[in-house]
């Protein structure tokens, strides 16, 4: 198995919860174990070269971090840390504004050992309002070096940015939007071409050119991503269903590495998020189990199914994204 | 599923070629007649054994413009006693149609001298590309691999040749002659060709990325066509719903325009699509040609994705050198064949082909 939903009480019982769900003896079970500290609100597992931690502060935020390795530090202080995720920053990685009130939780993952390794997350925090984290590996084109990749969710709160889904203010799973370095997806990755230097080892995903530095120092290279953009959104997301044939595309969220130095800019297609697809969920019931073919997946809206114009609060529209529910 | 290459020494006798082709690999003949108006103009048509459905190529020649070309068609039945143009559900543009409108089809430029070619068929579709000097000519026929059940969209026929206008000449240096991946059609968004496809309400429906202007220049189309060529069109002002489009990003510096320019000629692209880093070699990533409608209601949608045809930049990668037409890919045990859409030369004016 390697879904799991249910409720949860506060934040803390929320990594709980997903700490279980990942380690051995948990419904996924394939994760390794780094720490569960609820006294010091810490969290860190592993698989692979997927090293993440979590600190969470039971009021409002979840940092999510990514590393290289694991040595029992405190987030942030991991080997070969990504750079993103500050613990009681707010204006870095996290998983935003979600208090501390419990709600509902879906963990997604991939235990079968074939196909990419991963953990996408979705929370329902207050009925109607969602936010995603997850990671994992990418599906690669290609097999250089990397494809760890995390993200957190934030959601700009400034008015005229709260209530309009493609504000670049917000990061969504892997973006081509977001234009807040330090709040982005990252991903491993070595040896291309055009990186800041010959030991850069990360990409951030966003709607950046410049990518900033990782937690030692070195230079990280700018990536852009397909949730609310990109090759495949950009071109299909738009569609609703079709009265003819009630199909809706399903987009691939796909990251691009773009060397900028060059004209005409280089794009290398990196590959894919495993087992998520953006698609417009107009004809969708949020959190229902829909069949296409053999295969069971769940629609959830971006951060709220609705439209009004300038509501001031958060809402995304009919934008929406599925995942697939492995159960076996 | 089948493969072949040759030569052949004519218009005509490639068409012979082609027939012989296809009925020794799941198709059943239910015309072949020769010189039907006059020498140079032989009609074939046959049908998918498997998938029922009926296509046919005619070859006829210009005096005028000195064009020995073929005329592509699609239909829904056949009628033995019924001419060409009166076959049930023939799709539109006739070489000898009574006006300049009813003229734009489905063509392919060919010769009366000797021809290089490439075919593949399987029992859902027919492709192939012709060598005619520096050009290639490019054609589909056959179903889609269509975004719904069968049920629901049960005649998902697909007719392409690589010009609307049935007198274009191969060596032709005009944006309007070329490719499966970026069909282009005659001076006017409501012309026809030089790609059909069938739609689930049963019309047939033209594919083109862009129409030729006097100028030799192109001018966008908006409505429908073959991605990624042509990309949907997220409109800021118009449809669909603002729930529907306002949380995608409104702004065109990370999508296709960058890689595949849809101005100009050839235009100019922002960014290159570079091979895909792999030890094995660097991966020329493809992807299908795929058939949408936008803005159309009620057929705003994607009908398909062509059986085998692929869009795939010239680029190369941080080892291995860039792709050029007649080179072949491996991707497992596939194998895809590249080639040029007609005489263009720039880096994002490739399709590739699967050998099979």
């Amino acid at each position: 198995m390697a879904f799991e939903s249910s409720t949860y009480t506060n934040q803390e019982d929320l990594m709980t919860k997903l700490h279980t769900f990942a380690v051995a003896g948990g419904t996924d079970g394939t994760w390794t174990n780094g720490e569960l500290d609820t006294v010091n609100d810490e969290m860190a597992i592993s698989k692979g070269t997927v090293f993440v931690q979590f600190t969470w502060d039971n009021t409002n935020h979840i940092w999510v971090f990514q590393s290289t390795g694991y040595d029992g530090s405190a987030p942030g202080s991991n080997p070969g840390d990504s750079g993103n995720g500050a613990d009681g920053n707010t204006n870095t990685r996290r998983v935003e504004l979600i208090g501390n009130g419990g709600g509902t939780y879906w963990f997604f993952s991939n235990a079968t050992g074939a196909g990419e390794s991963y953990i996408h997350v979705v929370i329902e925090y207050t009925p109607g309002f969602f936010r995603h984290f997850g990671f994992g590996d990418l599906v690669k084109v290609g097999d250089w070096a990397g494809g760890a990749y995390a993200y957190g969710h934030t959601w700009d709160q400034a008015a005229g940015a709260i209530d309009t889904p493609n504000d670049s203010g917000h990061s969504v799973l892997l973006d081509s939007l977001p234009n807040v370095t330090a709040e982005c997806a990252t991903i491993r990755m070595e040896g291309f071409q055009g990186e800041p230097s010959a030991s850069s080892k990360w990409g951030v995903i966003g709607g950046i050119t410049s990518a900033g530095n990782d937690s030692d120092g070195v230079g990280r290279t700018p990536c852009f991503g397909g949730s609310r953009g990109g090759p495949y959104v950009r071109s299909f997301g738009g569609f609703v269903a079709s009265a003819l044939t009630g199909a809706v595309p399903g987009c691939p969220v796909s990251v691009i590495y773009q060397n900028l130095a060059p004209a005409p800019d280089r794009w290398f297609f990196m590959g894919y998020q495993p087992d998520v697809r953006v698609a417009n969920i107009r004809a969708f019931e949020p959190k229902q189990e829909y069949a296409f073919g053999s295969e069971t997946w769940i629609p959830f809206p971006i951060v709220r199914k609705a439209w009004a114009s300038n509501p001031d609060i958060e809402q995304s529209g009919n934008g929406g994204i599925f995942y697939k529910k492995n159960t076996t | 599923m089948a493969w072949q290459t040759g030569t052949s020494t004519d218009h005509q006798d490639l068409l012979a070629d082609l027939r012989t082709f296809l009925l020794a690999n799941g198709y059943t003949s239910d015309r072949y007649d020769l010189a039907v108006n006059d020498a140079e103009n032989d009609e074939m048509i046959v049908h998918s054994t498997s998938e029922d459905f009926y296509i046919g190529i005619r070859t006829f020649f210009n005096s005028s413009a000195n064009a020995y070309n073929w005329e592509l068609a699609g239909f829904t039945g056949y009628a033995a006693g019924n001419t060409w143009e009166n076959q049930p559900g023939i799709s539109p543009g006739r070489y000898d149609g009574l006006t300049t409108a009813l003229k734009y089809g489905a063509y392919v430029p060919a010769s009366s001298g000797t021809i290089t070619y490439w075919f593949s068929a399987t029992g859902r579709r027919v492709y192939g590309v012709l060598k005619i000097g520096t050009s290639y000519l490019s054609f589909y026929l056959g179903f889609l691999n269509p975004f719904a059940a069968a049920s629901e969209y049960p005649y998902p026929l697909y007719i392409a040749g690589c010009t609307a206008q049935f007198d274009r000449l191969p060596n032709s240096g005009n944006i309007g002659l070329s490719g499966l991946a970026d069909p282009i059609t005659m001076l006017s968004n409501s012309n026809n060709g030089p790609a059909f496809v069938r739609s689930p309400a049963g019309l047939w429906l033209p594919v083109r990325n862009s129409f030729e202007t006097t100028v030799n220049g192109r001018t966008l189309i908006s409505g429908r066509g073959v991605w990624p060529c042509n990309s949907p069109i997220i409109n800021t002002t118009t449809v669909p719903d603002d729930a529907d489009r306002l949380w995608i990003e409104s702004v065109a510096t990370r999508d296709w325009t960058q890689v595949i320019p849809n101005s100009g000629n050839p235009g100019t692209e922002v960014a290159k699509l570079y091979k895909s880093d792999d030890s094995g070699g660097d991966l020329v990533k493809r992807f299908p040609l795929t058939i949408w409608g936008f803005n159309a209601n009620p057929e705003s949608q994607i009908y398909g994705e062509l059986d085998g045809v692929f869009w795939v930049s010239a680029a190369p990668g941080q080892v291995d050198g860039a792709v050029t037409s007649e080179d072949t890919l491996t991707d497992g045990a596939s194998t895809f064949h590249v080639f040029a859409q007609g005489n263009r030369s720039s880096d994002f004016n490739l399709q590739a082909i699967e050998e099979v």
